[in-house]
C-alpha cells in the first residue's frame, strides 16, 4: 500500500483543483467496481451494485493549501488560506504552486526579522525567486493555488508526509475495493472520493443528496494524543482504526458505530473509540441529508494534522481496510 | 400544572443522542389523544392528530435532549475525563452526576480540599482538563463498564421553591410537557388542520432532529416551544424575561410575521399576557426548521427559565399553563383567513 | 440614466434583514414587464423566471434585497430606545447618526455625549452599540412605545446623491446595486432560461438563499454584489481588497466558496475580448449567497461578481457609476455567450 499512498501524496490537489488526484484514483479503481462516474460537482464515484441498504463511503481528495491574492511590484506573493492552515506554522515552509513553481514563506517585521511576533496572514509573503511583477506573472496569477511541497518518509510502520489528510482515506478506500470480493458485498456500495471537504464538506453534501444512501461512513484522519505534553485525547498511533463516537460536527449513529465495534471484536481487529472536540468529517454533511442518513466514521489516528509532517502508523491503515472489508462482506 | 408529569419528564436522563429514553413515557401519555405515534431513525418521536379538512400541517416542536458531558478518556487512577459544549464549567465542582456506561453509575466531580488550595486558585474557574468524574472505580472496572463517549448528566432533584419548580432539564422538558398538554386539551376538538407533535433529538448539538424530521414530515408551518432566559439578580433586565408574566414570543427575522400577528391577536381576544423577545436568530430548533427544503414559516414561543443549562433550572408553572392555553386557543382559532395570509405576502 | 434612477429608489427604500417588503414591492414593479412568472417563497425571497422554455443551462442571477440596520429591543423609562445590530456593523460608525424607524419611518438620532463632558481617556474609547441610545424626542416610555413599538427596524437616514460627476453616495449599495443590475439584465434577452433570485436575510447568515434555489434550481448561479473596497490612505496594497474605478470585482475565493474555475475563466475571457476593465477580490473575506446556492441539491456552479463600494455596512457608502456600468456590461456579454 505504501507506493499507492506515496503516489497519492505527490498528486497536486488543493480544494477545487482535485483533477490530478482524481485521475490516479480512477485508474486504480476502474477494474474493481461495476461503474465509475463523476457527478455534477466533480466527486468521483465508484459503484458496486448490491442488495439491501445502500452504503456510501466517503474519502476526500482535496488537501489544504494557499491561494495567491496579490503579486507586488517586486514579484513577492501574498496568499490566503485554503482550508484550516495553521498560520503559526506557515513561516519557513516550502510551497509548491500549480505549474511547478516553488516558493518559500517568510514574513514582514522590521523590528523582529528572525522571530515571528505577529501571526496575521497579511504579514506573510511568498518568495518564488521572481525579480518583478512581470516575471512573477509568467509563473503564477491571482487565484493560483499552492500546497505544502510533497514529501514522503517511512520509518518501520510510521509514515510521515503532508496531505495524509485525506489521501490516506482515499488509499484505504482504494485498497478496500481491491480486496473486496464483489459477490460477497452485502450493500449497494458507493465509494465516493469527494471534493472540497477542507473548505466546507461541500462535495459530500451534494453527493449524499444525489445518492441518498441509507448508511454513510467517512474515511478520514483524526487526532492523536501520544506526543509530549499533548492535550488529553484518548487516541494513539498503532492502537487501531478509530471508530467515531463524536466530534465537533456530529454524534455518530449508535447503530452503525456499534456494528463497527462488534465487527472489530468478532474479527480480533484492534480499534479505538474517538471523541474529539475540534474538527469534523464528510460524515457530518451526510448525516443531515434529506430525511437523515445513519452516519459514522472510521479514522486513522494522525499526529500534526494540517502540517507538512502528518504522521501515522500503517498498521492502523491495514486494520482499517480489514475492518471495513469484514463490515461490508457477508 | 400536572406536577407529576413534569417531575417524571425532568427526572428521565436523556442526553443528546439518548433521546429514546423518553419515547415510552411520551407514547404512554399521548396514545389516547392522537391518531399516529412514530419514532424516527434520527432519535426523534412524533405524534399526529388529524384535522378536518386537514389540508395543512402545523408542527409543534420541542427538544428531548438535555445538556450533558461526554466521557473522553480516563486517568491512570480510573477517574473519567469529560468534555462539554454547552455547560458552564463553574457549576460542576461539588456536584453528583449520573454516568451512563454499560449501566447507570453515580459519580462525583470534586475539587482539591479547600485547606490545601491557595487563595489565588480559588479565584479561578476550574478548566475542563482539570475536572474529573470520580465513580469510585479502578481503571480496569472503568475500562469494562464505562466506554469512551458515554454520556454524563446532572443528577435530578425535583424541588418546589415556594410556588416555583426546580429540576435539571426543564430546558426543554417544559416544551415537551406543553405539547403533551396541548394534545390533551384538543381531545374533543377537531382542528381545521393536522397537528404534528415533534419531539426532536440533538437540538443541543447539531439540530439533527429538527433538520431531518422536518424534511420527512414536511409541515406547512411550525412553532417551536423552548426555554428563554428568566429574570434573576445576576442578569440584566434587557436580556431576560419576567417569571409569571406569561410566554415569550420571539420577534425578529427568524420568526414569521403572520404567525406572530395571529398569536398576538389570540392573546388579545382572550386577554392572555404575553412577553416579547426581540432578536435575530432564536437559539431553538426553529432556526433549522425555517431553512429546510423550500423554507418553512416558523414561530417561537419560549418559557422564562432561570439558570439555564445547570442542575437547578427554575420555572413558574403558571407560565407553562399559560403557554398550553395560548397554543390550544391558537390552534382552535386557525381559520382560512390566516392560512391564506400565511401563503400570501410576507 | 435609467439605472441611476432605479438605484436611487432602491437605495432610499428601507429593507433590513427580516423585513424586505418595501424593496420587494419596488422590484416586483420594475420587473413585471420583463419576467414571465414572479413569485415569493416562505422566506420572502422574490423569484422571477424568464425564458424557461429555452434550451441550455439554467442561469440564476442572484442579489440580496436586505441591508444591515438596527432592531429596537428595549425602551427605557425615559423614552430612549436601545437596539441590537442586524448584520455586521462596526460600532464606531453609529455615534451621532440619524435613523428612520418602523413602518411610519419615525426620525431618531443616535445621540452622542458632548465632548465637553468627557474625560480625556473616555474620548479615546469606542462605545459598544449595546450602550447607545436612539432619541426620538419622546417624553417617556409610554409615548415612545406608542410611536415605535419594540421590534421595529431602524435604517440609516441617508439620501442617495451624486457628490461629484458620476460618483454617488447613499446607503445599502450592498446589495441594491446587485438588485439593480439584475433588473437591467432582465430587460435584455438571452438564449437560455433565466431565474432571478432576489434573496432575503443575507446579512444574518445567507438565510434566504439557503432555500431560494430549492424550487427552481439552476445549473449556474451568478451572485451580483456590492463588495469591499478598502482603497483608503495608509492601507498596504495587498489589503485593499478592491479599488474604485477599476471595474467589476471577480471573486476567486471568499470565506464561503471557491468560484467555478472553468466558468470564471470564461468570464475573464469575456472581459478581455470586450475590453471591459475588471479586477479580482484580493482579500479572502466575507461570504455571499453563493455559499448556499453552490451546495443546493446536486450542486450548482457559482460565480460572484461585484461592484466595488467604499464604506460598506455603514450609514453612507460610495460607488462610481463606471464600475456599475462595466459590471452590467461584463455580465450582459457573458450571458450572451450561452
Amino acid at each position: 500500500m505504501e507506493n499507492l499512498i506515496k503516489k497519492l501524496v505527490y498528486a497536486f490537489g488543493p480544494s477545487s483543483k482535485e483533477n490530478s488526484v482524481k485521475k490516479i484514483i480512477k485508474e486504480e479503481i476502474l477494474k474493481e467496481v461495476d461503474e465509475v462516474y463523476e457527478d455534477n460537482f466533480g466527486n468521483l464515484v465508484g459503484h458496486i451494485k448490491g442488495p439491501n441498504e445502500s452504503l456510501m463511503l466517503a474519502a476526500h481528495m482535496d488537501q489544504i493549501g494557499v491561494m495567491v491574492t496579490n503579486i507586488d511590484k517586486n514579484g513577492f506573493l501574498r496568499v490566503g488560506s485554503i482550508g484550516g492552515l495553521h498560520k503559526s506554522l506557515l513561516v519557513g515552509q516550502k510551497i509548491l504552486f500549480e505549474g511547478g513553481v516553488e516558493g518559500f514563506v517568510y514574513y514582514e517585521d522590521k523590528e523582529s526579522p528572525w522571530e515571528v511576533k505577529d501571526q496575521k496572514l497579511e504579514k506573510f509573503y511568498v518568495d518564488i525567486g521572481a525579480t518583478s511583477r512581470t516575471s512573477a506573472k509568467k509563473l503564477v496569477q491571482i487565484g493560483t493555488e499552492g500546497i505544502y511541497k510533497p514529501s514522503f518518509y517511512v520509518n518501520g510502520t510510521r509514515i510521515t508526509a503532508p496531505a495524509l489528510d485525506d489521501r490516506i482515506g482515499c488509499a484505504v478506500a482504494i485498497q478496500l475495493l481491491k480486496t473486496l470480493r464483489r459477490k460477497k458485498v452485502k450493500y449497494d456500495l458507493y465509494v465516493v472520493f469527494t471534493v472540497q471537504e477542507e473548505i466546507g464538506i461541500k462535495g459530500a453534501k451534494v453527493s449524499s443528496y444525489d445518492i441518498t444512501p441509507d448508511i454513510g461512513i467517512a474515511l478520514d484522519v483524526t487526532d492523536a494524543g501520544d506526543t509530549p505534553e499533548s492535550p488529553a485525547i484518548s487516541l494513539a498511533l498503532g492502537k487501531g482504526p478509530a471508530i467515531k463516537i463524536m466530534d465537533a460536527g456530529m454524534i455518530a449513529s449508535k447503530r452503525i458505530r456499534t456494528l463497527l465495534i462488534d465487527t472489530a471484536k468478532k474479527n480480533n481487529i484492534p480499534y479505538q473509540l474517538e471523541v474529539i472536540t475540534g474538527g469534523s468529517t464528510d460524515a457530518a454533511a451526510i448525516q443531515i441529508t434529506k430525511t437523515g442518513v445513519e452516519s459514522a466514521a472510521v479514522s486513522i489516528s494522525t499526529r500534526y494534522i494540517h502540517t507538512p509532517g502528518e504522521t501515522l502508523d500503517m498498521t492502523d491503515v491495514e486494520n482499517a481496510v480489514k475492518l471495513l472489508k469484514k463490515f461490508i462482506e457477508k | 400544572m400536572n406536577q407529576k408529569l413534569i417531575e417524571e419528564l425532568t427526572n428521565v436522563h436523556a442526553a443528546t443522542s439518548e433521546e429514546s429514553e423518553l419515547h415510552s413515557l411520551i407514547t404512554k401519555e399521548l396514545s389516547n389523544y392522537v391518531d399516529e405515534i412514530k419514532t424516527l431513525k434520527n432519535g426523534s418521536i412524533y405524534v399526529l392528530k388529524k384535522g378536518k379538512p386537514g389540508k395543512y400541517n402545523l408542527m409543534l416542536d420541542a427538544h428531548l435532549d438535555e445538556v450533558a458531558l461526554f466521557v473522553t478518556g480516563m486517568t491512570e487512577e480510573g477517574f473519567l475525563r469529560v468534555h462539554t459544549k454547552s455547560i458552564d464549567l463553574k457549576v460542576l465542582p461539588g456536584s453528583i452526576v449520573c454516568v451512563h456506561g454499560e449501566q447507570e453509575f453515580k459519580g462525583i466531580i470534586g475539587l482539591k480540599p479547600y485547606h490545601l488550595e491557595s487563595e489565588e486558585e480559588t479565584k479561578k474557574a476550574v478548566p475542563i482538563d482539570k475536572l474529573f468524574v470520580d465513580c469510585g472505580m479502578d481503571k480496569e472496572s472503568v475500562e469494562k463498564l464505562i466506554p469512551i463517549g458515554s454520556t454524563v448528566t446532572f443528577m435530578s432533584g425535583f424541588s418546589h421553591l415556594n410556588k416555583l419548580i426546580s429540576n435539571k432539564s426543564l430546558d426543554d422538558r417544559v416544551g415537551v410537557y406543553t405539547i403533551i398538554e396541548v394534545f390533551k386539551s384538543l381531545k374533543r376538538k377537531l382542528p381545521l388542520i393536522n397537528i404534528i407533535g415533534h419531539f426532536s433529538s440533538q437540538e443541543e448539538i447539531t439540530g439533527l432532529g429538527a433538520i431531518t424530521s422536518t424534511y420527512t414530515l414536511k409541515p406547512d408551518f411550525a412553532i417551536a416551544i423552548d426555554a428563554t432566559f428568566g429574570a434573576s439578580p445576576n442578569e440584566s433586565e434587557r436580556k431576560t424575561y419576567k417569571m409569571g408574566k406569561g410566554p415569550v414570543i420571539f420577534i425578529g427575522p427568524s420568526s414569521d410575521r403572520i404567525i406572530n400577528k395571529k398569536l398576538f391577536a389570540v392573546a388579545d381576544k382572550f386577554n392572555l399576557t404575553l412577553q416579547q423577545e426581540i432578536g435575530i436568530l432564536s437559539g431553538t430548533d426553529a432556526t433549522e426548521i425555517q431553512l429546510v427544503g423550500g423554507g418553512i414559516p416558523v414561530g417561537i414561543i419560549s418559557i422564562p427559565l432561570r439558570y439555564m443549562h445547570t442542575p437547578t433550572e427554575v420555572i413558574d408553572p403558571t407560565d407553562v399553563d399559560k403557554t398550553v392555553n395560548l397554543l390550544s386557543l391558537f390552534i382552535e382559532e386557525i381559520d382560512d383567513l390566516f392560512l391564506e395570509a400565511l401563503y400570501g405576502e410576507h | 440614466m435609467e439605472s441611476i434612477e432605479l438605484i436611487e429608489k432602491l437605495s432610499n427604500t428601507p429593507g433590513i434583514s427580516g423585513d424586505e417588503r418595501k424593496v420587494r414591492e419596488l422590484l416586483k414593479d420594475e420587473i413585471k414587464e420583463y419576467a414571465e412568472k414572479i413569485m415569493t417563497d416562505p422566506l420572502g425571497n422574490l423569484i422571477a423566471l424568464k425564458g424557461m422554455e429555452k434550451k441550455g443551462p439554467r442561469i440564476m442571477l442572484n442579489a440580496h434585497m436586505d441591508e444591515v440596520g438596527l432592531i429596537i429591543d428595549h425602551i427605557n423609562k425615559d423614552g430612549f430606545l436601545q437596539f441590537k445590530k442586524i448584520g455586521g456593523i462596526d460600532d464606531r460608525v453609529l455615534l451621532g447618526k440619524r435613523v428612520l424607524i418602523g413602518e411610519k419611518e419615525i426620525r431618531g438620532v443616535i445621540g452622542a455625549k458632548a465632548i465637553h463632558l468627557q474625560e480625556v481617556d473616555e474620548r479615546k474609547k469606542s462605545i459598544k452599540s449595546t450602550e447607545l441610545y436612539i432619541d426620538i424626542g419622546a417624553k417617556d416610555m409610554e409615548e415612545a412605545e406608542s410611536m415605535v413599538p419594540r421590534g421595529s427596524f431602524a435604517t440609516f437616514d441617508t439620501k442617495f446623491e451624486e457628490i461629484t460627476e458620476n460618483k454617488f453616495i447613499g446607503k445599502a449599495f450592498d446589495d441594491r446595486l446587485g438588485c439593480a443590475i439584475i433588473v437591467d439584465l432582465l430587460r435584455q434577452n438571452y438564449n437560455v432560461p433565466i431565474i432571478a433570485l432576489f434573496s432575503t436575510q443575507e446579512e444574518i447568515g445567507l438565510r434566504g438563499a439557503a432555500v431560494g434555489a430549492h424550487q427552481y434550481t439552476p445549473d449556474v448561479a451568478i451572485t451580483i454584489e456590492g463588495t469591499i473596497s478598502n482603497d483608503l490612505p495608509e492601507v498596504p496594497d495587498h489589503l485593499k481588497c478592491s479599488k474604485l474605478g477599476r471595474g467589476p470585482v471577480i471573486t476567486v475565493k471568499d470565506r464561503g466558496v471557491i468560484t467555478d474555475n472553468e466558468l470564471r475563466g470564461k468570464l475573464i475571457s469575456t472581459a478581455k475580448q470586450n475590453k471591459i476593465p475588471y479586477q479580482f477580490k484580493q482579500v479572502i473575506a466575507g461570504g455571499t449567497d453563493s455559499y448556499r446556492i453552490q451546495t443546493t441539491k446536486k450542486g450548482v456552479k457559482v460565480l460572484t461578481v461585484a461592484v466595488p463600494v467604499r464604506y460598506l455596512h455603514s450609514p453612507v457608502s460610495l460607488f462610481f457609476k463606471d464600475d456599475y456600468i462595466n459590471t452590467f456590461k461584463l455580465l450582459n456579454k457573458f450571458l450572451k455567450k450561452f
